[in-house]
Formats: structure tokens, sequence, C-alpha cells
């Protein structure tokens, strides 16, 4: 039997008769039924006695006495034969309106699983990055609230509220229009959202690898028609996103600052909406600060791994001893860019092994099998020290033997630079430990100070339209 | 001896018929009897029925 809780609608709404007031009631007209006769064959058994009793003054009461007292024993016998037998009527009868009852909402519950599935839509929390089955629904009428507003005892297409309100309580008759929140953080979760497809990305890596830089101008790509993937009808969503990339824009690609320092380790996502399908598609980026990878604690408030379509692994170069060598005889970074990491935590292969712990605390995979979220592992800050000139775009083409696929030539020669600056070890565990592994090199920065350079941006897109293809 | 056989044949017959009246009239009382308890089970299990199920006074909440 499908066990769906029922708490905290059980305090707020009102259960089916059938399944409540209707069993208590059954079981008092039995009760009820069964007292009546008892009653009436003890009145008959008195009526006997007392007409016994009279029989030493007038003969004929014995006649009326045996008369009473066999009614009392055939009240007594037929009558409980008979109330059993209306009992099992009452009770079958109720059993098989019940046993009705239980199988449409279990249809229609089943019928909306399978709709949700097929169609991508599952609920994911934009603020916490939880995920739910369900939101907390709010009543229009009295505010109260409904945390198991689906087909079940309470009602197979709608829910009373103990207010009256009739509650639709599936997603093909309106549940969806009702105001809801998240039941993690209350955070308001609209109509738009609860009813369109999720996609949800995440940007992993070490203290300045370039996490923020790349997930701002993938947005910058994304909605300026980069993406194969999402070519139109693409937009920001929501006035966090909004604001992000409006100081953004104005910081970066107009000014010539580089983005803040991201420092909250829970962050909230960044969210597109997509209305080139039908249901409309919601992206959600997360980019947590890279201090958040550095412990295994830290990753325990990393809600939305647990949602995950595709991992972006931003790979900095300069964790490499090779490459801070070469960074420190070349030209340095942009002033006030990116310092190269230098801590052990920050190593690219403790940060996979601790989000893979982080996955399987989440319970997305586990320790016997790979992991089948798609993951992109994305060099970064190529501009720099000739990292370019390793693995860029021009490396790729030149290399690239005629009918090979492109991404596959790309894969070869990143993963070769990977090892040749000393990370064969993080190639060993991440191919070990992934199914689905691609590598990409990039660099939302220019040393020009360029940033959003169009020529950057389809490279930029690339590992994104990657992760997008293989998903679907 | 005839008539001795006659006479027993007799006395059983009676006693059979006596056995067979008694009978019937028992059956008569017990299947009366039953009746009654019977029916009074039912009027009885009408009136718990009546009584207890709300849904017969008012409307019960919606079960769709």
């Amino acid at each position: 039997m499908i066990k769906i809780s029922d708490e905290k609608t059980a305090l707020n709404a009102r259960k089916s008769y059938f399944f409540g007031k209707g069993q208590s009631e059954l079981s008092a007209t039995i009760k009820d039924a069964w007292q009546k006769n008892k009653s009436d064959a003890e009145r008959q058994s008195v009526k006997a006695k007392d007409k016994w009793a009279d029989g030493e003054t007038d003969s004929i009461s014995y006649l009326i006495a045996v008369f009473w007292g066999v009614g009392s024993l055939a009240t007594m016998l037929a009558g409980s034969a008979t109330i059993g037998l209306l009992a099992t009527l009452h009770i079958l009868l109720l059993s098989i309106v019940y046993l009705w009852i239980y199988l449409c909402f279990l249809i229609v519950w089943f019928v909306e699983q399978v709709f949700l599935f097929f169609q991508g839509i599952f609920l994911i929390c934009p603020d916490c990055g939880n995920s739910m089955k369900l939101p907390v629904y709010i009543c229009p009428n009295c505010a109260e609230e409904h945390d198991a507003l689906h087909p079940s005892s309470y009602g197979i297409l709608s829910h009373r509220c103990n207010c009256g309100e009739k509650l639709p309580c599936t997603f093909f008759n309106g549940r969806e229009e009702l105001e809801a929140h998240c039941p993690h953080d209350n955070a308001f979760m609209n109509s738009e959202i609860r009813k369109s497809r999720k996609s949800v990305y995440a940007f992993v890596g070490a203290v300045s690898a370039g996490k923020t830089f790349l997930s701002m101008t993938l947005l910058q790509a994304i909605i300026g028609g980069k993406s194969k993937s999402y070519l139109d009808k693409i937009k920001i969503y929501g006035q966090r996103t909004k604001k992000a990339y409006e100081d953004f824009d104005r910081d970066v690609i107009q000014g010539t600052n580089v983005p803040r320092k991201t420092t909250v380790s829970s962050p909230k996502a960044m969210t597109l909406l997509s209305e080139a399908t039908s249901p409309p598609e919601f992206l959600y980026f997360f980019d947590p600060a890279g201090e958040s990878f550095r412990m295994d604690e830290h990753l325990k408030s990393q809600y939305y791994l647990g949602g995950l379509s595709g991992i972006i692994f931003v790979l900095d170069p300069f964790f490499f001893s090779k490459n801070q060598e070469k960074l420190a005889t070349k030209s340095g970074p942009p002033n006030g860019s990116s310092i190269p990491p230098t801590s052990k935590s920050d190593d690219p292969q403790e940060i996979i092994t601790r989000l893979m712990r982080g996955l399987e605390n989440a319970g997305v995979s586990d320790q016997l099998t790979t992991l089948k979220i798609p993951m992109a592992i994305v060099v970064s800050k190529t501009d720099l020290a000739d990292i370019n000139n390793t693995l860029g775009e021009s490396v790729v083409h030149t290399a690239r033997r005629d009918g090979e696929p492109e991404q596959k030539t790309r894969d070869g020669i990143i993963r070769q630079a990977i090892i040749d600056w000393g990370g064969q070890e993080f190639i060993r565990h991440v191919e070990t430990r992934c199914a689905n592994v691609t590598y990409f090199a990039t660099s939302a920065w220019s040393v020009n100070n360029n940033p959003g350079d169009p020529r950057f941006l389809d490279d930029i897109v690339r590992p994104f339209d990657w992760l997008t293809n293989v998903r679907t | 001896l005839l008539f001795g056989l006659a006479a027993i044949v007799i006395l059983v017959f009676v006693i059979a018929a006596i056995i067979g009246a008694i009978l019937s009239v028992a059956a008569i009382i017990a299947s009366g009897g039953g009746l009654y308890g019977g029916y009074r089970a039912i009027v009885n299990y009408k009136h718990a029925f009546v009584s207890k199920m709300s849904f017969i006074k008012t409307k019960p909440n919606s079960i769709l």
C-alpha cells in the first residue's frame, strides 16, 4: 500500500466520510442495533417472568408467559443471527465503496505522477535548493496550510479545508493555481514555477576557480541566443536573478570590475525561463562559494545536489604548480582578478571526492555505482599563461582528424593537458566515479579586459549545450 | 394375537401422531419465533441505522 503522509492535512482538512466518520458510524450502528435487540429480549423475558408469576391465580397466564419466553429466546437467537447478517451486509457495502474510493484516488495519484515524470515537472525550491514532492498549499479562504494536497482519503479530486473551502488536489484540476510555499524555508513558490519543467545545474570548483564569472557569462550567452539548446524565447526570471545580472552587466561587462566574490555557501538559484517548450522550462543555476567544497560538513547544506541535471566542474589550471610557475614568468592575472588557490583542500581531486560524498548523502549515487549525472569539466582562465596554446579551440581545430567528432578531439587534448599538469589522479578519479564526463576549456575573462566578448561566448556555452543534450 | 398386533400398530400410529403434532407445534413456534426475532432485529437495525448514520440526515463530506 502506498503510504502518503497526511499529517498536516489531517489537522486542516476533512477526511472523506467513508474513511473516517463512515467507519465509526458503522461500528456505532452495529453496537446500537445489538443493544436494542438485547433490550427487546430482556423486556420480553421480564414479561414472561411476570406472567409466570401471575399463573398461580390465572392459568392462562402460563400460556402468555410461554409465549413471551419463546419470544425472548427467539429475539435473542434469531435476532442476533439477523443482526449479524445485516452487519455483514453493511460492512460489505461500506468496504466496496471504501475500496472503490481507494482505487480511484490511487489511479488518479498514479496517473498524475506518471504525467509529471514524463513532462519533467518536479519541484525544487529556487531559494534553498531542496527537492520536494509537494509544496505547502495555502487555503485561499482561511490561509490555513495544507501539506498533503494530493488524492487521498481526504478526497480524490479535491479536499475540503476545515473552513469549508474546496481545494483542488491534483495537478490537472487547478491545484497549482493555489498559493504555495516551500516546506523547508517557506519561500514563496509561484504557480509558474510549479507547473514547469526543471533543469538544475551547479557550478562546482575551488575558491577563485572562476565559477561566478563563468556562470554569469553563461547566462549572458544563453539569453543572447548563443545556446543551441535554447535559441529563443528564453529570459531571465525573477527579481533576484535580474538584479544579479544587471549588477554583473554594469560592473563587469560595461565596467572594469571583476565579479564580487561569492560568499554564500548555500546559494539561491539564478533562474532562466524558456517558453519555447510546453510546458515551459525553468533553468536553475546554483553557484555556491568555493569554500563550500572544502569540507564535507559544508556540503550538507547544498540541498540542490539532490535534484541536479548536470554539473559544471570548473577546474582552475593554476592549482597545478607547473601552470603557477608559467604564470609567474608571463603576465599575471589582471588587477583584482582571481588569486590561484594553493590550499590542499582546494585540490580538484579532493573536491571531486567531497562532491561524490555529498551526492551520496543526497541520495543521488552510492559508492558502488558510477554517477549518472553528466559532468562537464571546464578548464577556466585559458587566456592566461598561454593555456590557450595548449588546449584552446585553435589547437583542437588543428589536431582534429577527418571524420573525428570535434568533442572527441577536444576531450583528448584537454585530458592530456590536465595529465601533463600533474592531474592524472584527478582524471582517474573523475572517470572512475562518473559515467558521463566531457572536457572543455574556456575563459570568461580576457587579458585584454574584454569580458563578455562574443568570441568567448561560444566557448562558454559549449559545456552547457553538451549537458543539455546528454540530459535529453 | 391379531388384536394384540392391531393394538400395537394403532398405539405406534397414535404415538407417532402425538410426536408429529408436538413437533409441528414446536416447528410452528420456532419458525414463528424466528420470524418474530428476525423482524424485531430488522426493526432494531433500521432504527440504529437511521439514528447513527449521519449521511441519512446530512450530506456527507464530498468524496471526490
